[in-house]
């Protein structure tokens, strides 16, 4: 049975016109981490508030452990949901100590097992020697712990994250990052991470939902998203990318820019569109291709990006990567093709 | 005064300004402000270089001392030789002053304090018909002054008083119990400060529980918590220092009145005092006194800052998403909008729709041109006091502004202090500094032109003016100051590295940006001084009334309904603020 079921979610907040989140159905599985995907106003943080019952929906249901949780009739309040949330800002109460913040979600339990329950979860994220202290006494990376053992304490049948890593600087991220999905594995915990950087979840999720001003884009593994991204807004979500019109054939793609040998093709008729990865791009080719113009350069540090205007279609670019130290010039020809198996097809 | 200074919880930390540079101009005064030189003061000034402290500073330095002068006389007045009557106070009156004192204090501060968080929590938290109406009409009771509550009530559980004639009309058979109903006395009092005062809790309170953030409270419910268990173990603690500033403001005002407890013939340190002046002539025992009520203020102060404690209470950033406010069931929306509509009938509605009616029936015979006199008087010297208040506010603040040394900063905001000085005291820390200059000009002058000068200052409308701007400093000094940094920034140091003088960047840039603030200011001390007491019945010339002093003494000779008339210009002019208050408090919401 499946932990959460989102039946045709719909919220529209107050008399605004603006839909919030449009009919949108997921599920998640016991012990399966889901990442929620979306720019800020795509409705991902509407989805969460939802699930947890903190909002109620317009239309469509909330199903937790196969029971009805929330309705456009009302819902069950927070406080008996079992969902634990990790919030955006931690949202630690500031009058309590690091213990009594873990404690806090433990009320039924004897003051001993409390205690001791916290004291666990506190030694789940290495903090067991932070007890004592207040939160504004902690880094933010520690904090963002202290925030997940809070919600992970009192084992909550599902595990919501807001943007857990969005407070957090960019050194300290990939690692803590790491940590976080090393502690959900390790509990088993069943998880919904509400993110807007793809990066943040990719070694993390066992799938991703992919949202966009409310609606429900593509729901897939990371892999598959990746190599099959539903349209070019989810495609660019992995990084820069170009879109390249083509006609499958015979073991592989036609496209302005010569022959891409691919096994994607087969099985495939009519015109498709393609996604081009920069380092899919080669550039300086002996053989074949397109010639094309170097309209722009963008130093990257390690390597420069090139934005290229193809000969006869100017208004079709392509961005590839080179190395900075091979790079040509504005306004240099160079000849272009595409490596092979380097497409991925939209759609 | 109140919004300013719950600030200081949730801001745990001012941001520091950059330091200032101070370069010396290198060339002429730009003509932004130069092209009159008389005006503004064209003299290449080289800011820093200079040794002797520049004339703001001075200036700033002055004001601080004589500011300062009455709470110094105090503290002197303790240790100097004791009178003979002294002793008696001790012995006879002084227990029943402080065992009175404290009681007023704990049983309003109790009681404000349970009026007050109740009311704040169900406006922020929940929606129920008329919420947005006893959002800010809560605050009204803040217009009515404490001891003009206290005779309306007084007078309406009087034999002649309304309730008694309807209880007599309705069940005689209640007559007789009802004329021996006795209210004169310390618990009535302790209801009416109660009532009048709760909405200092109220006010910040409403602001602690609005600011916090609704994650917070979230959290606490996605942990397991209902929403009452959400208030106690979060929304409560969180909130508890901006209570507990609530409840000391309402100590202070507790400690600072008069009228009511002298009304109620309630013995406390402030009648002790008027008893030692005016009963006994003996200003040594006012002294000793006063120097005893401002250690119990000192008290409460020393409270209000031990709530603070290591425990953070910021709590998340100002743009965070404020709380959503629940809904409530037919029946608990009715209790919502009793908890609100009682304190508002008590502290507001009732006494004044009793005023408008007591005043309707005399309005026609003392309504006439003395009173419209009076009124003017009260005006001009209430806004007189305003003025010099706001323009000594300026003063101080720009002058630690150019010299943004910690010390003068720090010296400045001793002036703060006089608001914490119940009027009473100030009164006598005024009294005898200014009879001391009075006598010795007298005897120098009868000495070498032989010319009595008699009493220049004591008892004229200077030293009136003077004990207002102790008094009152505070009401002007804290949104002057906030002003300056919040909405001057920079600028005036813009102005000045564009070859303003000081005084041309003030006059040009930080004045007209501050307008709104510096009329703020000058409304609230305005009123502050239209409402006062007891400072006013020490000081004042002989002969001389403002609307306070004469609604106060008519009450006393129980000429309650003609009194009403001058009571109700007062609460009008009082509602102003309040409405002022609100709005500013909307603002900063949003």
């Amino acid at each position: 049975m499946n932990v959460l079921e989102a039946r045709h979610l719909s919220k529209r907040y107050g008399t605004s016109t603006h839909i919030a989140l449009n009919d949108v159905s997921l599920d998640v599985g016991r012990g399966e981490v889901l990442a929620v995907v979306g720019e800020s106003g795509s409705g991902k943080t509407t989805l969460l508030r939802l699930i947890a019952g903190l909002e109620i929906p317009t239309d469509g249901e909330v199903l937790l452990n196969g029971h009805v949780a929330s309705s456009a009739r009302g819902c069950v309040p927070p406080e008996r949901r079992g969902v634990g949330i990790v919030f955006q800002d931690y949202a630690l109460f500031p009058h309590l100590t690091v213990l009594e913040n873990v404690a806090f979600g433990l009320q039924t339990l004897r003051r001993k097992q409390q205690r001791e329950r916290a004291l666990q979860a506190l030694s789940l994220v290495g903090l067991l020697e932070y007890g004592g202290r207040y939160p504004h006494e902690l880094s933010g990376g520690q904090q963002q712990r202290v925030a997940l053992a809070r919600a992970m304490a009192p084992q909550p049948a599902l595990l919501l994250l807001d943007e857990p890593f969005s407070n957090l600087d960019v050194m300290l991220k990939e690692q803590v990052r790491e940590e976080v999905g090393e502690i959900l594995r390790k509990a088993g915990t069943t998880a919904i991470f509400v993110v807007h950087d793809l990066d943040d979840v990719l070694s993390v999720a066992d799938r991703i939902a992919i949202l966009r001003d409310g609606r429900l884009q593509q729901i897939d593994t990371p892999a598959e998203v990746y190599r099959k991204p539903a349209d070019e807004y989810v495609a660019r979500l992995f990084g820069t990318t170009s879109l390249l019109p083509a006609t499958p054939g015979e073991g592989g793609f036609e496209t302005r820019v010569g022959f891409v040998p691919s096994a994607a093709a087969r099985d495939l008729s009519g015109p498709v569109v393609l996604s081009v990865r920069p380092e899919d791009v080669v550039v300086g080719s002996a053989n074949g291709g397109a010639t094309a113009t170097v309209r722009q350069v963008r130093y990257r540090g390690s390597h420069n990006e090139l934005v290229l205007a193809l000969a006869g279609t100017p208004e079709l670019t392509l961005i590839a990567r080179v190395a900075a130290d091979r790079s040509p010039v504005t306004g240099d020809a160079v000849s272009v093709c595409i490596a092979p198996d380097g497409v991925r097809i939209l759609g | 005064m109140d919004v300013a200074q719950q600030t200081r919880y949730v801001r745990p930390a001012t941001p520091a300004r950059p330091p200032r540079l101070e370069l010396p101009t290198l060339r002429a005064p730009a003509p932004a402000c130069s092209a009159d030189p008389s005006t503004c003061g064209a003299r290449p000034c080289v800011a820093g270089a200079s040794r002797w402290p520049s004339s703001w500073t001075l200036g700033a330095l002055v004001s601080v001392a004589l500011l300062s002068l009455p709470l110094l006389v105090i503290a002197v007045g303790m240790v100097a030789p004791s009178s003979a009557t002294w002793a008696h106070v001790r012995s006879t009156l002084l227990a029943e002053y402080t065992l009175n004192s404290v009681r007023l204090v704990l049983g309003a501060g109790v009681l404000a304090l349970m009026v007050g968080v109740a009311t704040a929590w169900l406006v922020t938290a929940y929606e129920f018909p008329g919420r947005r109406f006893f959002e800010w009409a809560l605050i009204l009771p803040l217009a009515v002054p404490a001891y003009i509550a206290a005779y309306t009530y007084a007078g309406m559980f009087d034999v002649t008083g309304p309730l008694q004639r309807m209880v007599r009309a309705t069940v005689p058979s209640l007559a007789d119990e009802f004329l021996y109903l006795d209210v004169m006395n310390i618990g009535m009092a302790t209801l009416i400060f109660g009532f009048v005062l709760y909405p200092y809790v109220y006010l910040v309170s409403r602001a602690s529980f609005s600011r916090q953030s609704a994650t917070l409270l979230e959290a606490a419910r996605s942990l397991g918590h209902g929403p009452m268990a959400t208030f106690r173990r979060v929304a409560l603690p969180l909130a508890r220092p901006a209570m507990a500033a609530g409840v000391g403001l309402v100590a202070m005002e507790v400690l600072n009145d008069y009228g009511t407890v002298k009304y109620y013939g309630v013995q406390t340190f402030t009648t002790g005092i008027f008893r030692s002046w005016f009963g006994l002539g003996d200003l040594s025992s006012a002294i000793r006194l006063s120097a005893m009520l401002m250690l119990l203020v000192f008290i409460v102060m020393a409270f209000e800052r031990s709530q603070r404690g290591r425990a953070a209470f910021a709590g998340g950033k100002a743009s965070e998403r404020p709380l959503l406010r629940a809904r409530l069931s037919p029946r608990q929306a009715l209790v919502a909008f009793l908890v609100c509509a009682i304190p508002f009938a008590l502290g507001f509605a009732i006494p004044v729709a009793q005023l408008a009616y007591w005043a309707s029936g005399t309005a026609a015979s003392v309504v006439n041109l003395g009173f419209v006199r009076l009124v003017a008087n009260t005006f001009l010297l209430a806004a007189g006091a305003a003025v010099l208040c706001v323009a000594v506010a300026v003063l101080l603040t720009y002058a630690s502004r150019l010299n943004p040394r910690p010390w003068l900063r720090r010296v400045s905001r001793v002036t703060v202090l006089g608001y914490s000085m119940p009027g009473a005291v100030v009164a006598v820390g005024v009294l005898v500094p200014f009879a001391w200059v009075d006598h010795r000009v007298d005897g120098v002058m009868q000495a070498t032109l032989g010319i009595p000068t008699g009493l220049i200052l004591s008892g004229t409308l200077v030293a009136l003016l003077f004990a207002y701007a102790v008094r009152f400093m505070a009401v002007a000094f804290l949104p002057v100051e906030s002003g300056f940094t919040r909405i001057c920034g920079n600028v005036d140091e813009a102005a000045r590295s564009l070859g303003a003088t000081p005084s041309c960047a003030l006059r040009k840039v930080s004045l007209p940006l501050l307008r709104g603030t510096l009329l703020g200011a000058v409304i609230l001390v305005f009123v502050d001084v239209l409402k006062e007491l007891p400072l006013t019945l020490i000081l004042r010339p002989f002969n001389f009334d403002t609307l306070a002093t004469r609604a106060y003494q008519l009450a006393t000779d129980e000429l309650i309904a003609i009194s009403a008339n001058y009571a109700l210009v007062i609460i009008i002019a009082g509602v102003l603020p309040v409405i002022l208050l609100n709005r500013y408090i909307a603002r900063a919401r949003q």
